[in-house]
């Protein structure tokens, strides 16, 4: 009989909590928390991690990566290369991100790039975003009007085009402008965003700064305020800006006939 | 698990216990079985959810009327007393009732809102004007909500 030793090759599965504690994370999420053999996570509290490590001992937090003037991208790097290192060490690896873990989530789709360039299996589920718990608290169906979504920073200085009579959703409107880790709100940023959207609305068009309960005894933040007021307006860590269209766009009447929608008049 | 964290998943396990929670936060930690510290950490997570009622209009009249012809609807809330210099963190508490909702802000004749769904937009600092030109006082909170198929100005 042929003797084999048995190599135990490494993987990687990167999944979300959602955003709620415990609410919104799926079965299949969980189940491959509690069966990996090293779990890295970056949580968005400390409950959160709590959590995490009662799903699976071998937990381990990222945060430590995070520093004060430390430029983002850097912390993201590191946070890949460890969960990679853990991979090439044979393990099955399970990295836990706040959210969705694809979504804002640099590290997690850098650690996926990493991973299978090197041979590894490696994927990710999906999981519940903010942008999901905003659909459902603010109460509005992105396909109604279109819905456009860009990071606040990147929507500033590449001035990004966009149709205001479709739903607009800016992200991260608290650092803009910030490549560093912060806690502060930048106003100076609002106020740029909002010069930049009163070339589009009126400075009386409402806007609504969000941000989804992370726990079960919190409520949704949803602040409703005209345009022109954001950058006075109380701005929760992580900030999500809401704008409604403008109103309903008219409908094009050549493009109405060409998909048969409306004969034309002889 | 520690204590706080099963005490937060059982919420999430018991929906209506959980709205319960947050009808009535201070006495549900009160008398929860957790422990000190425990009860300290969770009265911290409620009062860190930031509260919604914050400056949004500075001065003004107001007329109710939403900017997609619907004319809104004033709902009547708890109290009738319109409140003068409420200290900020008394606000949360209290909702008034507005029983004239003509005026102006911050357009001429349109205070122009869009309720989102069926949620509640607050509107702190609003300065009523009693008709002669002073500032009379002050609202912490309007309910509006969406009249379906009317169209109109006047609410």
């Amino acid at each position: 009989m042929i003797k084999r030793a048995m190599t135990h090759k490494g993987s990687l599965v990167v999944v979300g909590t959602g955003i709620q504690l415990g609410g919104h994370l799926t079965l299949e999420a969980q189940a491959h928390i509690t069966h990996a053999e090293k779990v890295l996570y970056v949580s968005g509290s400390k409950i959160m991690g709590d959590w995490i490590v009662s799903l699976n001992k071998t937990a381990e937090s990222l945060a430590h990566f995070y520093a004060p003037d430390k430029p983002r991208a850097a912390t993201y790097s590191d946070m890949a290369d460890t969960i990679v290192a853990a991979v090439r060490g044979g393990q099955r690896v399970c990295a836990v991100f706040y959210g969705h873990p694809g979504v804002f989530v640099q590290p997690s789709h850098e650690a996926i790039q990493k991973a299978r360039a090197e041979g590894f299996d490696a994927k990710m589920l999906p999981g519940i975003s903010a942008e999901d718990c905003l659909f459902a608290d603010l109460g509005f169906d992105p396909a109604d009007h279109g819905c456009q979504s860009f990071e606040a920073t990147d929507f500033l200085i590449r001035t990004r085009i966009f149709d205001p009579y479709s739903t607009l959703i800016i992200w991260q409107i608290e650092t803009i402008g910030q490549l560093n880790q912060k806690t502060e709100v930048g106003r100076n940023g609002l106020h740029v965003l909002v010069e930049y959207l009163q070339k589009s609305y009126t400075a009386t068009h409402p806007v609504t700064v969000y941000q989804a309960a992370e726990l079960p005894v919190q409520q949704p933040f949803i602040h409703t305020c005209p345009l022109a007021h954001l950058a006075d307006a109380p701005i929760p860590h992580v900030a999500t800006l809401y704008v409604p269209p403008l109103h309903e766009k008219p409908l094009d009447p050549a493009m109405l006939t060409k998909l048969g929608l409306r004969t034309e008049k002889r | 698990m520690n204590d706080l964290v099963e005490y937060l998943l059982n919420l999430v396990h018991n929906p209506a216990q959980a709205e319960e929670f947050r009808a009535n936060s201070d006495a549900k930690i009160a008398s929860s079985y957790l422990s000190d510290d425990d009860k300290a950490q969770l009265a911290e997570m409620v009062a860190n959810t930031p509260a919604p009622e914050q400056p949004v209009i500075q001065s003004g009249r107001f007329y109710v009327g939403d900017d997609h012809g619907h004319n809104v609807k004033v709902v009547s809330s708890a109290t009738q007393d319109i409140m003068a210099d409420v200290d900020p963190a008394e606000r949360k508490a209290h909702r008034v009732k507005v029983a004239d909702t003509k005026g102006e802000w911050p357009h001429p004749n349109r205070m122009i809102l869009k309720p989102i769904g069926n949620s509640e937009v607050y509107l702190d600092h609003i300065l009523l004007d009693d008709g002669v030109g002073r500032l009379k006082a002050k609202i912490t909170a309007l309910t509006i909500e969406v009249e379906d198929d009317q169209t109109g100005d006047d609410a």
